[in-house]
């Protein structure tokens, strides 16, 4: 069994509407959305729910602790500067990715910098999928990964990403491969360096590749 | 801990026996015979009612025995022996099934002192003595567990970089093996393909015979005729060029000419890729 959707948005919901009362929630349907920054320009963050998504495994809490802090460094340590986060959770069946294609295409892919999702980051061995980027964005990453020394490096799925379903614009994905035990270990096993290096890696990565899209 | 507690109430029975005897009681052969059947049951019924309900019903056994000598031998500080039983207890439900007991017991003994203060005394001691021992063991055992699940998270770091090793060793190896079944004519060339673009990161394998212009491929790029035509020339410029791709690495094995094909990067295939020859 899992949690439901309903009942992983309820958890974010409280514990977003406590630390930062002022963030504005908008719930649509299959997906729940908020912003923190301004700017025309949107670099979207996204949460699926997939299915089998357990609050108690390791997999699902560590999910939700790297899009919480995510929200917390955006909005405590560094603001975004000259674009806006967009912060999106949504049910990760058939409806909450046709959910999530149509919110992209209602905010337009010109204004749409790049998606982010956050599943699979923080649980170690992160690899940056490719799949759904482009080159000058590639680029950009392996130049960070190779300067910054970090031990990280990128790969090509052979499976089905949200790139396949969410078109026209660049999707940065992390996977933990290889990792035989990120399904079955449950949320004791969660650690907070592998969270707090999952989003520092994201950050550097965000800020190399977005630096010279705010030229 | 059972063993502990035998002893405990070997030690009980002994001391009522030389109790008895010490001070001639009347009473002194059934008190006996009492002693001797409480001990052997315990020793006898107590393993097996241990892991039932039943257990709960032992501790009401030796409080009862406890009472009962308590009462016909006027000895308060056999009460002791109640607390060493319940010292080794673990689990929260069975002290609160001691409490009970432990009440009547230190209840009666205060009473049957004459309301002696240091009666009350040693009372105190004792039942501190073990609801101290129950923390503390709660404790050791947060501890314990504690220090398991950091031990645990560390094995599971440890493990993610053996996996990684583990992962190009696989494909090393599963490289090899297809490469060498192939150039000795065992596997054709549609399983070379297979295994070369599971092993790879790249977005595609061209397999051309040289000497039919055949060719067998694994992508999720168009690979036109002319892309391919310009794999056997060897040119390197015209594949990337027709196939809008930044990198492609090309290697003869045998009368096979392979192209190995990376939209925009070669990501981590180096070592990969040396091997193959």
């Amino acid at each position: 069994m899992g949690d439901s959707y309903q009942t992983v948005v309820k958890n974010i919901k409280k514990g977003l509407k406590k630390k930062y009362p002022d963030i504005k929630i908008v719930e649509d349907g299959h997906l729940l959305h908020f912003d923190v920054g301004f700017g025309e320009k949107l670099a979207v963050f996204v949460l699926p729910v997939w299915q089998g998504f357990s609050l108690g495994s390791l997999s699902g809490l560590t999910s939700v602790e790297v899009f919480l802090e995510t929200v917390r460094r955006f909005v405590e340590v560094k603001p975004p500067k000259g674009y806006r986060a967009r912060f999106i959770v949504f049910d990760g069946r058939e409806e909450g990715l046709q959910a999530v294609n149509d919110h992209i295409t209602s905010i337009g892919h010109s204004r749409v910098l790049i998606l982010i999702n956050l599943r699979e980051l923080g649980l170690g061995n992160e690899k940056i999928v490719i799949n759904g980027l482009s080159g000058r964005f590639i680029y950009r990453i392996a130049k960070t990964i190779r300067e910054n020394g970090l031990s990280t490096g990128m790969i090509n799925l052979r499976q089905r990403t949200l790139s396949d379903i969410v078109k026209g614009i660049d999707i940065l994905e992390f996977v933990s491969f290889p990792n035989s035990f990120k399904d079955r270990l449950t949320g004791e096993m969660f650690d907070t360096r592998r969270r707090d290096f999952g989003v520092t890696l994201l950050t550097l990565i965000l800020n190399s590749v977005l630096k010279h899209e705010m030229v | 801990m059972r063993w502990f507690e035998d002893i405990v109430r070997l030690i009980l029975v002994v001391s009522v026996i030389m109790t008895g005897s010490f001070y001639n009681f009347d009473f002194k052969l059934p008190l006996i015979v009492l002693s001797l059947v409480y001990f052997f049951q315990s020793v006898i019924l107590y393993p097996v009612l241990r892991g039932t309900l039943f257990k709960y019903l032992t501790y009401g056994i030796d409080a009862a025995y406890i009472l009962y000598v308590i009462n016909i031998t006027d000895q308060v500080y056999l009460s002791i022996f109640w607390f060493m039983l319940i010292a080794g207890l673990r689990l929260k439900r069975e002290i609160v099934a001691a409490i009970l007991p432990s009440v009547l017991i230190s209840g009666f003994s205060f009473y049957k002192s004459g309301f002696y203060d240091f009666t009350l005394v040693f009372l105190s001691v004792a039942s501190m003595v073990v609801i101290l021992n129950f923390f503390l063991r709660q404790q050791q055992k947060d501890q314990k567990i504690k220090a398991l699940v950091e031990l645990n998270k560390e094995l599971y770091k440890d493990n993610l970089v053996c996996n990684d090793r583990k992962d190009f060793l696989e494909r090393f190896y599963n490289l090899k093996k297809a490469l060498k079944s192939f150039k000795n004519g065992e596997t054709d060339p549609e399983h070379l393909c297979d295994v070369l673009y599971s092993s790879l990161n790249c977005d595609g394998v061209v397999l051309v015979d040289t000497r039919t212009g055949e060719y067998h491929l694994r992508s999720k790029l168009d690979i036109s005729d002319e892309a391919v035509s310009f794999i056997l020339q060897g040119n390197i410029e015209g594949i990337k060029k027709e196939l809008s791709i930044r990198f492609v690495v090309l290697k003869d094995i045998g009368d096979y000419r392979l192209a190995l094909i990376y939209r925009e990067y070669v990501l981590i295939d180096r070592e990969l890729i040396d091997a193959i020859d």
